[in-house]
């Protein structure tokens, strides 16, 4: 009896003891293995959609879009509300970047992944082409915002517009380049900033590459939808950076082509000329007229920002922190339909109750109601229009009139204008530097809270306009680039802080 | 001693083939050498084959069908030295042996249970353990087990994380030695490692809350590596061993229980009254700034003040809440079967208006022992409960916590109701941050069923051999419901989010034990293996769209609010370890431990490990030369160790793409983690040296350690370029040191007949420092509580405080060359004490008389530093309330004064408003408190005799009552480093009586 349970004993410690696999495999529930991420078809569109996901962030959504025009002119805070108060005050560090700056880098490693790190041959040829156009599309959607936030401008002669005095003077880096996915720890090196114009070239070659590749995909793997990026989207958007680049001909007809494309693809054109037609660019809950790269937000997904962060929180329904100027509203004329479309009196959805303070910001006690979550107020989500058909017309009307002369300039503005309900501007009353200015107070008018305003003036050398009784910020001071993060400076000795910091 | 081993071996020889045959029995009283009295409850123990008895009322006992042979006769009885004797069974004789006990205190003979089920003697214990037994146990009017060990064992430091009935513990042994990995000791319930890690938000819990103190019959402490290394990976905090009552042999005991109290806040903050408060907005705003303020408030502007309301809103909040209790409990059995049953409800209101917080808890324990065949027996211990919790939400910077909010937010002309009777909507913030509609119109609920059950067979395999196993399982099954009204939740019209999270929790092990004896030379030991694994699986939704509140459940919603979310994970872990203790002549004694894991939490490269462990001791007393005759007992010991602690993520050494939310329908999937494949425990290593004695037949005795650990190999998340896509990598690279003294002593001041005083003092005097960080770093995590090198773990950076200047009443700082500036930056912050105690502990003192008997227990802390997050905030003109001491603000040029002028919110940059970040926040929190007082009077016998009764037992007892503390606020205890409006600590008083049948 004895031996006999001992030996059971010894069975069973001898069964216990088994071998490494016992503790080898647990496998968690919320994750799955780089290997299977980057070679399981299922997994890629995982991964693509986290890339596009990354642009839900308050910096990649609200900070982005309204950053600019809290940076300068175009809103500023009511009463107390501290929500972009330090942007509306130009308080130093509290730039659009410093916040974004993993962001930005996340994407571009996301994006990294779908042009150079899926496992040959996990996808069907196309489908494979179509994950790299969209990740160089991206990706130089991600390297745009990031150079110009943290460098100046390119000056269309190879160089950048640096201050000609004050810290930045004949400053002109740029941003870190990162073109190759982070597979493992060692690849996590330390990089330094290029120039800006290097930086610009990979832009340029990004989308260079992505439209070709867009250009030769078979129809049936084309997306065919303003929520993923499309040829339409990459020449929209070498629009904007030829812009950036003073390289006016090419700014004229890429936007041109993103013009027609859009058309072609999506059916976008101008809205009608009425206050419904220019409030629906805004109302997700039947499309966007002028679609031409927008980011979707599901508002049943736990995409929004949320009640804190997210940009409709912000200007429309509920804390009402950000509210357009007088010096804004004053831009309008009486029957523009963008004032009638876009513009309400202040009033929290939420609460259901009318904020204190709105007249403070400007006379009529206005909010912006680009941003209202229309389809579930209480989930504060907005898809968040980063290329549309009007603000190609306004590029247009800007290259037009650097390279053809106030007339045509004024001409293409005035196509953007019929469409708005406004008067039509007579060229005559117009010389290069008015003509100018015109333009800038129509891109104010048209792409308030789009991401535009403070890059408009820091790309053209010019000081930043302020209002509310507060100074313009001079061109030469250090606030017009944003700081490099702190802790990136301490982790990446590779790193320059911009100057003045 | 030679005839022992002799017949040890004749024993060996003829016990196996004639055991069930030839028995006899043995049989006595024990009384007190003393007083002559005889003693009931004595447990009486034959040594050898585990058997025994308890006294009856009579004090006598009798242990019957013993195997023949001889025996070592063990009496052991608290406050009383441990007898021992030989008494040798010859075959169907009746041996009587009378015990006569001598008095003494807790001794080195009391029995200490150090791992695995092996027991010794304190006197052979060569780590550092502390004890509480049922002494230390009983009378302490708490409502959880880790509360009991709060300033009673020396160098464990237990404080509460909120002063909500039911909140949790925070708890650390001999300092906290981890950066980024846990620092919970291994908490052990009856042989199963409990699980702590719950992922429950609503209210903080602990899953000790399921077993009843009441049901505890001892709790050990393993402080040091030499205790701790048989559990190895798991050790490196200390371990906690809780063993809970068995029946014993003898006269059934059946008792009953009922108590009833009230839950009180008896403290305030000094805040500012009406008067006080206008006159503070005027200073910053000017009379129209004011009356901008007013209208705000739902007032006209041109209201008189006299006109105002001056509420105070801590009135309003702090409403006592009650305390019941109804418990029973059943022991006895037989020589082959013992029981211990027992049955407990209690409800316990939190002191906060409207019911808001209520912790209600069932419990049911049967423990059963079967001594099946003479060498083989079987434990169960089950253990079921269930607790139910209302809570508020509990400490932080919310305005939706009622104690920030409610206390520092409004002002004392807001109030929470319209006369009508209606939630007043302008309040401070919203109308649905009113905190009545807070309290009132959320519900949080958050219900524990839990289970702990543990089967445990014992084989004795020859009289010197034992094989033990033991099956254990905790399960932990969560359900946490949060409603919010329409009124509450106006944006979503009414929400309910549920969530539901089961742990299964399961520990198995084996062991053989070997004991044998030649002549001078004891030795035992034992070698085991162990296979742990635990499971949890959470999922969880929200719904919204309710439109009213009369209807609850997620059917009566109509939108879902976002995608429901879910997880389960799982680590486990299988170990082999082994323990040798040799004792020569009792005097010098030497333990060797080791213990061999591996985990599946760790990379491949570095899963397993080994533990080991190394003490010794010599009593110094036994020696010949030693002759001091007033010294009952002293050792000296000495022990070094090596232990891990795995408490980290259960995949933190993988490569991870994780789940992220969705774009276009199509969830994310994104890089998450990257591998590390060598990432590995954490590795302290340990000395202690120690001291135990007992002095004047114990009357006096304790014992002393000193102590130096070192954590290395620890967790740290270094920085990686954020131009990766990753913030960071987890490796093993840090270094904290922990050292400290301990000391405790317990005495007996005087025992006569009729009257018993006795008092007991502990203290732990401990420092802690940051010794290395990832490689060229001397900082990690800016702000002002960053990790730094030199530093203790928990220090403070902050600006220095300079003063007001007389001049404009403008906050000064000092800079980093002593100059006076008004803005401070980084450069000018310096390091500061940090939020660890530098001296804890407590002392008690009980004295009784006859029946009547006082209980008093006080613990203490000292040098203890917390930034005073929520006071500083309480600083400024805005609407909100103000900190009482600004009365004494600067006022006009001139005034040389303690505290800044008024300033409005938001119009000057943080640093030159009166809360700005400075070492003048940062409050040393010294306390001594009488955590309970307990005056209890038992019925004379024969008293009870004439009810029925064997006897009746009743108290009071008081909860928090007193205490001197050096903070402005209310809350000595739940705060970390920041203090943040916290939950207080409550008081409670209670009333009760104790009947047995």
């Amino acid at each position: 009896m004895r031996s006999f349970v001992t030996t059971v004993f010894a069975a069973a410690l001898l069964l216990l003891t088994g071998c490494d696999s016992v503790v080898e495999r647990t496998e968690p529930s919320q994750s799955i293995s780089q290997e299977v991420a980057l070679s399981n078809p299922d997994a890629i569109q995982g991964v693509r959609a986290s890339m596009y996901d990354r642009m839900h962030t308050e910096e990649m959504s609200t900070d982005w879009l309204l950053g600019p025009s809290s940076l300068a002119d175009n809103m500023y805070f009511r009463g107390n509300q501290g929500r972009h108060q330090d942007l509306n005050l130009n308080e130093r560090r509290a730039g659009i970047g410093t916040f974004a700056y993993d962001d930005l880098y996340n994407l571009i490693n996301d994006a990294n992944l779908l042009i150079s790190g899926l496992e040959e041959g996990a996808l069907p040829e196309a489908e494979a082409n179509k994950l790299e156009a969209e990740g160089r599309f991206m990706r130089a959607l991600a390297m745009h915002h990031g150079v110009r936030i943290f460098g100046y401008d390119p000056n269309g002669q190879g160089g950048v517009v640096p201050p000609n005095s004050g810290p930045g003077q004949g400053f002109n880096l740029g941003i870190e380049i990162r073109t190759e996915p982070t597979l493992d720890v060692n690849d996590a090196t330390s990089t330094p900033r290029s120039p800006v114009p290097e930086v610009y070239d990979q832009i340029t070659s990004d989308l260079e590459e992505s439209i070709g590749i867009f250009q030769n995909l078979p129809g049936d793997v084309k997306e065919g939808s303003e929520y993923y990026p499309s040829e339409a989207a990459a020449q929209a958007l070498m629009a904007r950076v030829r812009l950036y680049q003073r390289d006016w001909e090419a700014a004229d007809s890429r936007a041109q082509n993103a013009i027609d494309l859009a058309s072609s693809t999506f059916g976008s054109e101008l809205a009608a000329p009425d206050s419904a037609s220019a409030m629906s660019i805004f109302d997700e809950r039947n499309g966007n007229p002028e679609a031409i790269f927008t980011i979707a937000t599901d508002p049943n997904a736990g995409e929004s920002p949320g009640v804190n962060e997210a940009i409709s929180v912000y200007t429309t329904i509920q804390y009402l922190a950000q509210l357009p100027t007088q010096d804004l509203i004053d831009l309008y004329e009486p029957g523009d339909a963008r004032l009638e479309a876009w513009y309400d009196p202040c009033f929290n959805e939420i609460f259901e109750s009318k904020p204190t303070g709105c007249d403070g910001v400007n006379d009529e006690g206005y909010e912006l109601t680009k941003y209202s979550s229309e389809r579930a107020v209480s989930q504060y989500a907005d898809n968040h229009p980063h290329l549309r058909i009007a603000e190609m017309y306004l590029i247009q009307a800007e290259a037009r009139l650097k390279q053809q002369g106030v007339g045509e300039g004024i001409s293409r503005l005035n196509d953007l204008r019929e469409q708005r309900g406004a008067s039509e501007l007579d060229p005559t009353n117009y010389n290069q530097d008015s003509a100018m200015d015109e333009i800038l107070d129509e891109r104010r008018r048209e792409l308030v809270a789009e991401g535009h305003r403070f890059f408009d003036l820091k790309r053209l050398g010019r000081d930043i306009q302020k209002v509310q009784g507060r100074e313009d910020i001079p061109f030469r001071d250090e606030r017009v680039l944003d700081d490099v993060p702190e802790d990136e400076l301490l982790v990446n000795d590779s790193l320059q802080q911009n100057p003045g910091y | 001693m030679m005839k022992r081993i002799l017949l040890t071996l004749l024993l060996c020889i003829l016990f196996a083939p004639s055991a069930v045959a030839q028995t006899g029995s043995v049989t006595g009283q024990v009384s007190d050498a003393e007083t002559d009295e005889t003693l009931p409850g004595v447990n009486v123990v034959l040594e050898e084959i585990d058997r025994g008895a308890a006294t009856n009322p009579e004090g006598a006992y009798t242990i019957s069908d013993v195997p023949v042979g001889t025996y070592t006769l063990r009496v052991s009885f608290v406050g009383y030295n441990t007898f021992e004797t030989e008494v040798t069974i010859e075959a169907d004789e009746v041996v009587t042996q009378n015990i006569e006990l001598e008095t003494g205190a807790v001794g080195l003979d009391e029995v200490v249970v150090t791992g695995y089920g092996t027991e010794q003697t304190a006197g052979e214990v060569t780590g550092s353990v502390s004890s509480l037994n049922e002494e230390g146990i009983q009378d302490v009017p708490v409502q959880n087990t880790e509360g009991l060990l709060q300033g009673r064992v020396s160098g464990v430091q237990v404080s509460a994380t909120s002063g909500n009935p039911g909140s949790g513990f925070s708890i650390d042994i001999r300092g906290d030695g981890s950066i980024n990995a846990g620092s919970r000791p291994l908490y052990i319930v009856d042989g199963v490692q409990m699980s702590f890690d719950q992922n429950i938000g609503l209210t903080d819990r602990t899953p000790l809350n399921g077993i009843q103190p009441s049901d505890i019959e001892s709790i050990q402490v393993l402080k040091d590596a030499a205790a701790a290394a048989i559990y190895g990976a798991q050790a490196a905090n200390g371990v906690v061993l809780i063993e809970t009552k068995s029946g014993r042999e003898g006269e059934t005991q059946v008792s009953l229980n009922f108590e009833g109290g009230v839950r009180f806040q008896s403290q305030r903050w000094d805040l500012m009254n009406r008067e006080e408060w206008l006159d503070f907005q005027m200073d910053a705003f000017g009379e129209a700034g004011t009356r901008d303020i007013l209208e705000d408030f739902g007032y006209d502007r041109d209201t008189e003040f006299s006109e105002l309301k001056d509420y105070n809103w801590q009135d309003w909040l702090f409403d006592p809440g009650a305390h019941r209790k109804a418990g029973f409990s059943a022991s006895g059995g037989d020589e082959n079967t013992n029981y211990y049953l027992s049955g407990s409800w209690s409800q316990t209101g939190g002191a906060l208006v409207a019911d808001a917080v209520n912790y209600e808890q069932y419990n049911i324990r049967a423990n059963l022992g079967q001594q099946f065949t003479p060498s083989l027996d079987v434990d169960l211990k089950l253990n079921l409960s269930n607790q139910e919790t209302n809570g508020v939400c509990q400490d932080g910077f919310f305005i939706n916590c009622p104690f920030y909010q409610a206390i520092g937010e409004e002002p004392p002309i807001s109030y929470p109701y319209l006369d009508d009777g209606s939630y007043n909507p302008d309040t401070e913030q919203s109308p649905i941050y009113n905190p009545a509609v807070t309290l009132n119109e959320e519900t949080r609920t958050s219900t524990v069923t839990q289970f702990v059950g543990n089967l445990a067979p014992s084989y004795q395999v020859t009289p010197w051999l034992t094989a033990e196993a033991s099956a254990g399982l905790d399960w932990q099954i969560a359900k946490e419901n949060d409603y919010g009204t329409p009124t509450v939740a106006p944006a979503n019209r009414g929400e309910l989010y549920r969530d539901h999270n089961w742990i299964t929790n399961m520990t198995l092990n084996a062991t053989l034990n070997a004991s044998q004896t030649w002549g001078v030379h004891d030795v035992n030991g034992l070698v085991g293996t162990e296979y742990r694994r635990r499971r949890e699986d959470d999922d969880g939704f929200g719904v919204i769209g309710f439109n009213n509140s009369l209807l609850r459940v997620a059917n009566a919603a109509s939108e879902a609010a976002g995608v429901p979310g879910g997880f389960n994970d799982e680590f486990r872990q299988l170990s082999y370890f082994a323990r040798g203790n040799y004792s020569y002549d009792s005097r010098y004694i030497v333990t060797l431990t080791g213990r061999y894991d591996g985990s599946s939490r760790f990379g491949n490269l570095r899963r397993w490990g080994f533990f080991p462990s190394v003490s010794f001791g010599w009593r110094v007393s036994e020696e010949e030369f030693f002759n001091a005759d007033f010294v009952d007992n002293l050792k000296v010991r000495a022990s070094y160790g090596e232990t891990g602690n795995s408490q980290i993520g259960d995949y933190a050494a993988r490569g991870l793409y994780s789940l992220a939310d969705s774009y276009d329908g199509q969830p994310s999937i994104r890089p998450d983690q990257l591998a590390n494949q060598r990432l590995t425990w954490e590795e302290k290593r340990s000395f202690n040296f120690g001291v135990d004695y007992s002095l004047w037949s114990s009357r006096v005795s304790g014992s002393l350690n000193l102590y130096r650990e070192n954590s290395d190999n620890l967790l740290l998340d270094r920085p990686l370029p954020a131009s990766s896509g990753y913030g960071e990598i987890t490796e093993n690279i840090g270094r904290v040191q922990n050292q400290g003294i301990e000391f405790d002593v317990q005495t007996v001041n005087v025992q006569t007949e009729d009257f018993r005083w006795s008092t007991n003092f502990n203290v732990s005097i401990r420092q802690n420092e940051v010794k290395e960080l990832t490689p060229g770093t001397e900082e990690l995590e800016s702000g002002f509580t960053p990790v730094a090198v030199g530093r203790s773990l928990q220090a403070f950076k902050l600006p220095i405080w300079a003063g007001v200047n007389p001049a404009d009443g403008r906050p000064l700082y000092y800079d980093s060359n002593n100059n006076l500036t008004y803005n401070p930056d980084a450069a000018d912050e310096q390091f500061f004490d940090g939020a660890e105690e530098d001296v804890v502990g407590g002392f008690g003192t009980r004295v009784s008389y006859k029946g009547l008997s006082l209980n008093a227990f006080f613990d203490y802390s000292y040098g203890k530093h917390v930034y005073q997050n929520a006071l500083s905030s309480y600083t400024a003109a805005f609407g909100e309330n103000v900190w009482g001491e600004l009365r004494n603000r600067w006022k006009e040029p001139g005034d040389v004064a303690p505290y800044p002028r008024s300033t409005p919110f938001g119009n000057f940059d943080t640093a030159q408003s009166p809360g700005g970040l400075s070492n003048y926040w940062l409050f040393r929190v010294n306390y001594l408190r009488l955590k309970n007082i307990t005056l209890s009077y038992n019925l004379p016998s024969n008293l009870a005799d004439q009810v029925g009764l064997r006897g009746a037992r009743i108290y009071v007892t008081g909860l928090n009552l007193v205490d001197w503390q050096s903070t402005p606020g209310i809350e000595p205890e739940a705060s970390g480093t920041l203090e943040t409006g916290d939950y207080p600590t409550e008081q409670q008083f209670n009333v009760g009586v104790e009947l047995d049948l």
